[in-house]
Order: C-alpha cells, then structure tokens, then sequence
C-alpha cells in the first residue's frame, strides 16, 4: 500500500494534534470537561445519527412507531376514563400535552442505564470525554421528542383548541427538561455501571413516579398537603408548564416552576460531578 | 522534537473483590467478607520516557499488567495515582480489537471507528478500500464482526488503527493469532510506519518481534517499579526469572 505523502502525514498530525485535548491527569475541572465534550461535537452528533437511524431504519414501520406509542398511550387512558365516567373535557389533549415530556423523561432515564455498558469495546479503545456517550443516548431521546410532537398537534386540531398565553413557558419548560435529561442521563449511566442494582431499582422507580407526578391528573386536583410535597419533584413545574398551554385554568402558580429550576441545576451540575467521580471506577468495571 | 509518551509514577489499583462489595444486597447483609479484602496495585511507580520515533517493547507474563499499561497511555482507563503526558494522537490496537461493536458490520465498523478517531466521512472514504483490501476481508464488509473469526478481527483492527496513519501507535499481541502471511504483512507496515517516525510501544511474548522492531524494553515484574534497557537487556532478565520458577 502507498505510504501517504509528507505533507498528507503533516496534516493529519496536526488535525489529531489538535483533537487531543483530553486530559489525563487526576482532578479534571467542570469547566474542561464540557470543553472536551463541545470539542468532539461532531462524534455526538454521529452518535445520535446512527442511533436514530438505527430506530428508524431496522424496522417496517419506522418512524411512524414515534407517533403510534404516544397515540395509543393517550387512547388507552382516554377509553379507561371513558369506562370509569370520569372525565376530563378534552381528556386525550390533556394526557397528551404532558405524557409526551413524561415519555420523552422516562426514555432518557432507560437508555441511559445502558450508555457505558453496551458502548464498553469503543470506550475502552477509542479515548474520547466519556460524557460523550450518555449525551448521545440523551440528544437521542429529546430528537425523537420533538418528533413526536405531531401527535399532540393532531389532537388539538381534533378538538379545535387554541394554545394559552402559557405558550412562552415552554422553551424554559423544554430547557428545563433537557437539563434533567443530561444529568439523569450520566447520572444512571455511570451508577449503573458500577452497581448492577440500579437497573431494576429505576424500573421500579420510573413505574411508581408515573403515578405520583401529575400526568394523567393536575397538581389542582390534589389535596394541598400533598400538592406542597409533589411539587418538589423537579419534573412537576415542567408537566404544569406543558398542561397549561391548553389548558390555562389548571395553573396553580409559579411554586413547582421555581422549584423546576432549582431542581433542574441541582440534577445537571450533580450528573455531571458523579459522573467524573465516578470515572475512574467505571473505566475499570468496563 | 520531545517525548512522545511521558509517564511519571504511575499507580493504578483495582479492589480484589469489587463486585461483590458493590452488590447491594452486600452493603447491608454482613458477613463473609473474603480474606484479602482491599485494593491491589496493578502498577505502581511506574516511570518512563518514550521519545518521539522511538519503538518500546512491553514484556512481561500474563496479567503483570502490560494491558493495562497500554490502555493508561491510550487514556482509556484513568490512572490513581502519577501523570500521563501523551503529544499526539493515538491509535491504539488492544486485545484483537479496534473496538469493534459486534453486531454492526464491518464496514459500520470502520466507518464508526474512524469517526471517533476525528475522520470525516470523505477521509474514510477514501481509506477504505485500502483498509478492506489490506485485511482482506472484501468478501465479508457487510457481515456482522462478531461472526468474524479472531484472525479476521485482528487483520481487520491492524488495518483500521495504521490506516489512521496516528503519530503514536499502541499494539497489543496483534501477531500472536495471525498466520505467517499476516505475520509478514504486518511487519512491512510495522516497518513503514516506523521508517515515518511514528512512536511504537507493543506488547508482545514473541522474542523475534521485541527484537525485530523495538530498541528499548519495559519488563513489567509484580507490577512494581519495572525494569527498563536495551531490548537485550530486558529479555535476558525475563528469561532469566523464568528459569528460577
């Protein structure tokens, strides 16, 4: 084979000269970690490429699936409330403005469980942030959130309603969320790699936060003791946020959104500081 | 121009009995801790200079920790103690793997890889057929690697990480599962990539390749404090702790 010319071999010295900026040492500040991460964006991004096609493309019906799984989800809830007599107006809009956040949530939280596990050959061959992959597998999920946007779009033209003024909440709802999103995501990805229980505790706990968060009813509905104690879940704000675009008159104040924000910062910085806690450990266990 | 690869008491340990330590079920039912709880060094002060087209063999016998050294130096494990300097870009070929992802094929693979090494699609494009060629597995791109055999594997990860053309290159007994023809193969790029001033450091049991192609020697001995010299120098005293046992 030809050897490559000198300055073809310059070139690409200098390239990878530049691209190896990850550090070694012990002790690696937040600041440059994300500086890594931001670095090798072009790795992310093709990361969250081959994962989505890979989604989309190894089954018959694609795409589609995105808006089939939120579709059914509000159907099955619709014709359950239909059953019980007990609905809310506009009941499949209502499941439908905050069950496509709670999925996009719960998604995130899922695959992240397997991030560093099933990517162990590339991680333990290629030197790269490990950051990288849960932030692919997050990327990924809030993609397909937006793709599965259409359904709750649909479902309004059904019912010919109109969005809020709530409306300019959600970029801080959608920015909110992302922030959760990154730091559940490395936090479960390095957790679960170094302790094996994490998995079945998440299943468990994702099942049970299902019901507990306001969902399939609004914070309103609950009595005010629990409403104080469920509003410190950071994700509540969000759902709340979400709801209220269509459906205004189920505001119940600014508290879980302040919460939302404080709680979203405590999960994105605290990801991240397990995360590179956890690191050493987690590149043995691979 | 500098060192390559500088490495200033290196220390990594791992916990002897990590797993059943991490068990949950473990952190609160007590009772039959093994003996020997605790943390074992795998390498410890270790020290060493490479220098910018110089060619280092790693020896040592099995699980003395020469894997763990190249992957500390790949930066693919992260060291508990000590620092690691490494200028330039690395190719690193450790247990038989590029790091292949088994169900994709092998053209995913080489696709994959190269992306993660910072090439563009273009470049690989480029390479590719080179790398397919040279590892003669033309037949196969399109077959998961995880039905490849180990010596395809091992053709297939040579060719991926020199096709890199990496300033720093890391092999890790890549020619003990090849036949002779790839034996061959492999030395003429070897060679090639040395003529160039690439940095080498491989591992390897075979005498005849440490001999071949490194000038210098790293005999790691219990992980502690290893022994450094000529090439020579370096076999002569793993032969010569071998005969003692």
């Amino acid at each position: 084979m030809a050897a490559p010319t000198v300055d073809e071999f310059s070139a690409d010295f200098h390239r990878l000269h530049e691209a190896t900026t990850i550090r070694r040492s012990t002790g690696i500040p937040f600041a440059d970690r994300l500086y890594d991460v931001w670095v090798r964006r072009d790795v992310l991004r093709m990361l969250v490429d081959r994962g989505l096609k890979a989604k989309y493309s190894s089954s018959v019906l694609g795409y589609a699936w995105s808006l089939i799984e939120p579709a059914m989800f509000i159907l099955t809830y619709f014709l359950l409330l239909k059953i019980f007599h007990r609905s809310y107006p506009m009941y499949p809009l209502f499941v439908g403005s905050t069950v496509l956040a709670w999925q996009w949530f719960n998604g995130t939280v899922t695959s992240s469980l397997s991030s560093l596990r099933s990517n162990a050959r590339l991680i333990t061959s290629v030197n790269l942030p490990r950051e990288i992959y849960p932030l692919a597998d997050a990327a990924q999920k809030a993609v397909e959130y937006f793709l599965s946007l259409p359904i709750l779009l649909v479902v309004a033209l059904l019912y010919r309603a109109t969005p809020s003024y709530y409306a300019i909440l959600l970029p801080l709802a959608l920015l909110l969320q992302i922030m959760i999103c990154v730091g559940m995501a490395l936090l479960v990805s390095a957790l679960n790699t170094v302790l094996r229980d994490v998995q079945r505790g998440i299943g468990i706990v994702l099942r049970m936060m299902f019901y507990l968060i306001p969902v399939l009813y609004p914070l309103q509905r609950l009595p005010a003791k629990y409403r104080t104690l469920e509003a410190l879940n950071p994700l509540t704000g969000i759902l709340e946020m979400q709801r209220a675009v269509w459906f205004p008159g189920y505001w119940t104040g600014w508290q879980p959104v302040i919460n939302s924000i404080i709680g979203a910062c405590i999960v994105l910085v605290g990801g991240f500081s397990v995360f590179a806690r956890t690191e050493r450990t987690v590149l043995k266990e691979l | 121009m500098g060192d390559a690869i500088a490495v200033k008491n290196l220390g990594i340990k791992f916990a002897v009995n990590r797993r059943r330590r991490l068990e949950l079920k473990n952190l609160f039912i007590a009772g039959r801790e093994a003996i020997g709880e605790g943390d074992y060094w795998a390498l410890r002060h270790v020290t060493f200079n490479i220098a910018q087209g110089e060619s280092v063999g790693v020896l040592g016998r099995n699980g003395c920790g020469k894997s763990t050294l190249l992957r500390l130096v790949a930066g693919v494990m992260l060291p508990d103690e000590g620092e690691i300097e490494v200028n330039g870009g690395v190719g690193a070929m450790i247990e038989l793997s590029a790091g292949f992802v088994g169900d994709l094929t092998a053209r995913d693979n080489v696709y994959l890889i190269s992306a993660l090494h910072g090439f563009s699609r273009e470049q690989t494009d480029e390479r590719f057929g080179d790398i397919i060629r040279w590892a003669g597995v033309g037949q196969f791109v399109d077959t998961p690697v995880m039905h490849f055999s180990s010596g395809m594997r091992a053709r297939l990860a040579f060719s991926i990480v020199t096709r890199m053309e990496e300033p720093i290159l890391l092999v890790d007994e890549v020619l003990a599962v090849g036949d002779r023809a790839f034996r061959r193969k492999c030395g003429k790029v070897i060679e090639r990539m040395l003529g160039d001033g690439r940095t080498m450091l491989l591992v390897s049991h075979s005498e005849n390749d440490l001999r071949r192609w490194c000038t210098r020697g790293i005999y790691l001995r219990r992980g502690e404090d290893p022994l450094q010299g000529s090439i020579e120098e370096m076999l002569e005293a793993y032969d010569a702790d071998d005969d003692q046992t």
